[in-house]
């Protein structure tokens, strides 16, 4: 069992925008240190991202 | 002479079937000079449950917390205990016992006068008061301390001594107002395991306020998240956790990474969004969605996976690492 470990990544969407800056979070695994090279490919799939309608103020 | 409310088993009074819940609040309101400081909450507590109320400073959680307990008189709406109404029903008279965050010992008393004090007012047998106080402090391991006084002790001892003061008395349930908020870090999470084990030998109802998501999250069977006077969400911490209501329950409860975008289109169980900064999202359409033009999708940071190659796939995006951080410490990027 490893320790949670913290990346801030800056994706790139490729239309000309600014990068949108995303939190993520990995498990290290046996102790190691993670390696990491300056670019990443990051996924994500549709059934972890949870959409919210705001309620409406009372 | 204070006895505490005894209530009478419903199929006694009217053959009707017992609650399987230990609280019920109907329609609570309560309003501090004009302002609603708690508006509208609905919820039940099922017996022998650890039920959390969790929020920011300010939500109105602990004002809830002492009107179940007595302390406060609500606006509008109704609490029952056991299914009997309690409006009008004095604190010392009602079925409950409260923690406080401060504890709230007697200084001059050491800890078995401290235990047996609700006993002794309530002109309890004295033999019945001592058997009563041993066996408290056995379950929350004081015992041997009977003889000290509460300066004496430790945070976590001292806690402790304010749970077997509770727990002396026999409550139908325990309301724990803050009870870990004045211990540091390492005893807190010690004090959780304790208190969640204790609550299950027992099986008696514990419900704690905490603004400690995960406090709440760990120890209690079900959670309130209460925001702004008034409850966001009801339901096991899993629940809460994976499966969010609002915006303001997912950047609450853990950490989230949140984009406002608008719908562009449907699809089954699915919705297809774009996020304001460009992204372009496919996310589970929520249970509350009529046809809305826009959202805030919530998307935790365990959730994220990398890879070392590009596969044109949906919601798959280069990146450039820019920090990572280890044991707290930040470490750049090609380490």
């Amino acid at each position: 069992m490893g320790n949670h470990y913290h990346l801030i990544v800056d994706l790139n969407t490729g239309n000309d925008r600014p990068a949108v800056r995303i939190r993520a979070m990995r498990l290290q695994q046996h102790g190691e240190l993670p390696q990491f090279a300056s670019t990443v490919y990051v996924h994500w799939s549709p059934d972890e991202c949870v959409a919210l309608v705001k309620p409406e103020k009372s | 002479m204070v006895q505490p409310l005894a209530l009478p088993h419903p199929t006694a009074i009217g053959g009707t079937v017992p609650p399987d819940h230990d609280i019920e609040l109907r329609k609570i309101f309560k309003m501090f000079g004009g302002q609603a400081a708690v508006r509208d909450v609905d919820f039940q507590v099922h017996k022998g449950e650890l039920f959390s109320i969790l929020g920011p400073s300010g939500c109105g959680k602990t004002t809830l917390l002492r009107m179940i307990a007595g302390f406060e008189e609500p606006s509008a709406g109704e609490i029952l205990i056991g299914g009997y109404p309690m409006v009008g029903v004095p604190a010392h008279r009602r079925p409950v016992n409260t923690v406080f965050q401060s504890y709230a010992l007697f200084g001059h008393m050491n800890v078995r006068d401290n235990v047996a004090f609700g006993l002794k007012v309530r002109h309890v047998p004295k033999a019945e008061v001592q058997e009563r106080v041993k066996n408290a402090l056995k379950l929350v391991r004081l015992e041997k301390l009977g003889d000290r006084f509460p300066k004496q002790l430790s945070g976590g001892q001292q806690q402790r001594v304010a749970l077997a003061r509770a727990l002396v008395n026999r409550p139908r349930v325990v309301l724990l107002d803050e009870p870990l908020g004045a211990l540091d870090l390492k005893l807190r999470k010690q004090m959780q395991v304790e208190l969640s084990n204790l609550q299950h030998d027992l099986g008696i109802t514990f419900v704690m306020v905490t603004h400690d998501q995960e406090e709440a999250l760990s120890i209690s069977d079900r959670v309130a998240v209460m925001n702004q006077g008034h409850i966001e969400q009801i339901g096991p911490p899993s629940e809460i956790y994976n499966h969010p209501h609002t915006p303001f329950v997912a950047d609450f409860v853990g950490d989230t990474n949140l984009f406002e975008c608008q719908i562009l289109d449907q699809d089954g169980a699915y919705l297809e969004l774009k996020s304001l900064t460009g992204l372009a999202i496919v996310a589970i359409k929520p249970d509350t969605w009529q046809k809305d033009t826009a959202a805030i999708v919530s998307v935790r940071p365990e959730k994220f996976t990398f890879l070392r190659s590009h596969r044109p796939t949906l919601q798959h995006l280069p990146g450039n690492g820019q920090q990572h951080f280890v044991y707290g410490q930040p470490l750049p990027f090609d380490c």
